[in-house]
């Protein structure tokens, strides 16, 4: 199932144009790294009813392009889902604000993926093992 | 003063039934303090793995991730492929999958109780679960040649065809089971020894389950509605809606969580008779070749797993193996919780807490 235009306007807000609807397949929505913060800040705004929930987190892979964060997000009661791969190599801002059981995914990145996430200073209670 | 209590990965992986992580605990006055989770023991780097391997292999090799729900990780995985590939997976093939997820979750949820009733020490109990499982073991063993349903769920369908003699040996596993559980209620889950230390124990209320992102079995005794089944239809969930389900204590705790699985068996169980009814009859696949390659994007598949919903992100970048691929599971989801709610339960409640969120440790090592 494809999110409708209204779906994308509440999740986007006016942080960055609207992309164009797949028939069908999955949704993707690339932003740059200046969009990414302002969507952030604008998902942040928004009530925790209304807020998109985050179903996965990683980094893509594409061999010789440089690495995207790619956000796995479902919007609104209709749970459709969209992939959202945003710039972030130069400062990775945390996302664990918006989502606290991001921070599971975020350690993976720091464990696996070398990416700079900041340690946090709580920690969790639960830690890969290290060899 | 404070005692460190440590489990060895080693040792927990030979007597939880969960796989290998390792705990921490800090007791103070027959309390915990403090708890901490250590996991990656086990870690095979599964996603690595797949990018080496030709679609239907790395289909093959996604059913390792958890041995409980193989295919419920098949057919996520075969779900997006076959987006990427642009493939129309026949009816009876969707059907067939449906039987095998439901099989798989009652055969899940059994261990669950296999687990529950060596944590509770109900010995008896334990090998009566263990029967009915193996009804189930049999019944994917005669379908797919595997007592744990490895490669049930290929590319463009499932591997063989469904026969009469095989939903007759599900519809006498199903009675069986229907006569087990009762006497699973009777022995264990409204015995009042097991009641009394168990309501109220390591309780999460909606709120924290929504915050946390507690998933599937666990998330519906917390009292939320989360079921990609019903939210979002795939398969042949759309033509065989997913009945509702018979729970109504959604109080959070251990005893709800130990509860909500018998509930779940018996939904199960209406939906593969359902199914029956419905099985229209086709090709069981579409022949896919060892060497297809998808054009490059991008595709997400959800599906309901036995311990919750189970998102893949699959990317193919134009050669015959995919370029990326990630699995997202319920497990993690569990296991980041339990820190926080094994704080300030009683040391000898530890493992029946952990236990109830049915967490696999495979599946969180990947």
């Amino acid at each position: 199932m494809s999110p409708t235009r209204d779906q994308l306007q509440v999740l986007l807000g006016n942080c960055c144009p609207i992309p164009t609807l797949v028939a069908s397949g999955t949704q993707e929505i690339l932003v740059n790294a200046a969009d990414f913060a302002k969507l952030l800040a604008h998902w942040k705004s928004q009530p925790v009813t209304i807020r998109p929930r985050l179903r996965g987190l990683t980094v893509s892979r594409a061999a010789g392009k440089a690495r995207r964060l790619q956000l796995i997000l479902s919007t609104g009661n209709s749970g459709v889902s969209i992939l959202f791969s945003a710039e972030f190599e130069a400062e990775y801002q945390p996302l664990v604000e918006l989502w606290p059981y991001a921070a599971w995914w975020e350690d993976e990145l720091r464990s696996f993926e070398g990416v700079a996430v900041p340690e946090r200073r709580e920690g969790g209670g639960i830690s890969w093992r290290r060899s | 003063m404070a005692t460190k209590l440590d489990y060895s990965s080693v040792h927990l992986a030979g007597t939880q039934g969960l796989g290998a992580f390792g705990l921490e605990l800090e007791e103070d006055g027959g309390l915990v303090a403090a708890a901490r989770i250590s996991v990656g023991h086990g870690r095979r780097g599964i996603e690595g793995t797949s990018i080496k391997l030709p679609l239907a292999q790395a289909l093959n090799y996604a059913d390792r991730l958890d041995f409980l729900s193989s295919p419920a990780y098949n057919s996520a995985l075969a779900a997006a492929f076959e987006n990427l590939l642009e493939l129309e997976v026949p009816d009876r093939a969707q059907h067939i999958r449906l039987i095998l997820l439901e099989l798989n979750r009652i055969s899940s949820h059994l261990q669950f109780y296999v687990n529950l009733a060596r944590v509770v020490g109900q010995n008896p109990l334990l090998n009566h679960c263990l029967r009915e499982r193996e009804r189930f073991s049999d019944i994917l063993e005669m379908y797919c040649g595997s007592r744990l349903g490895f490669g049930a769920i290929c590319l463009g369908g499932v591997v063989s065809d469904a026969t009469d003699g095989w939903f007759f040996r599900i519809e006498k596993a199903i009675a069986a089971l229907r006569d087990f559980l009762p006497e699973l209620d009777q022995l264990l889950l409204s015995h009042p020894f097991f009641v009394e230390r168990t309501l109220g124990l390591a309780s999460i209320s909606a709120e924290e389950a929504t915050r946390w992102n507690l998933l599937g079995p666990s998330a519906r005794a917390s009292g939320l509605a989360r079921d990609e089944r019903s939210e979002r239809p795939y398969g042949a969930y759309r033509a065989d809606p997913v009945p509702p389900l018979v729970f109504t204590n959604a109080s959070g705790d251990v005893n709800a969580r130990c509860r909500i699985r018998a509930s779940e068996i018996l939904q199960s169980a209406k939906m593969i008779e359902a199914s029956f009814q419905k099985i229209p009859p086709g090709n069981h696949r579409i022949r896919v070749g060892m060497e297809v390659s998808p054009s490059p994007g991008k595709a997400i598949a959800t599906v309901e797993g036995p311990r919750g919903e189970i998102t893949v992100l699959a990317e193919a970048g134009g050669g015959n193996c995919p370029a990326n691929v990630r699995f997202f599971g319920p497990s993690a989801m569990a296991a980041q919780l339990l820190p926080r709610l094994l704080r300030g339960s009683q040391v000898e409640d530890v493992f029946l807490a952990i236990h109830s969120l049915d967490i696999s440790f495979s599946e969180v090592d990947k």
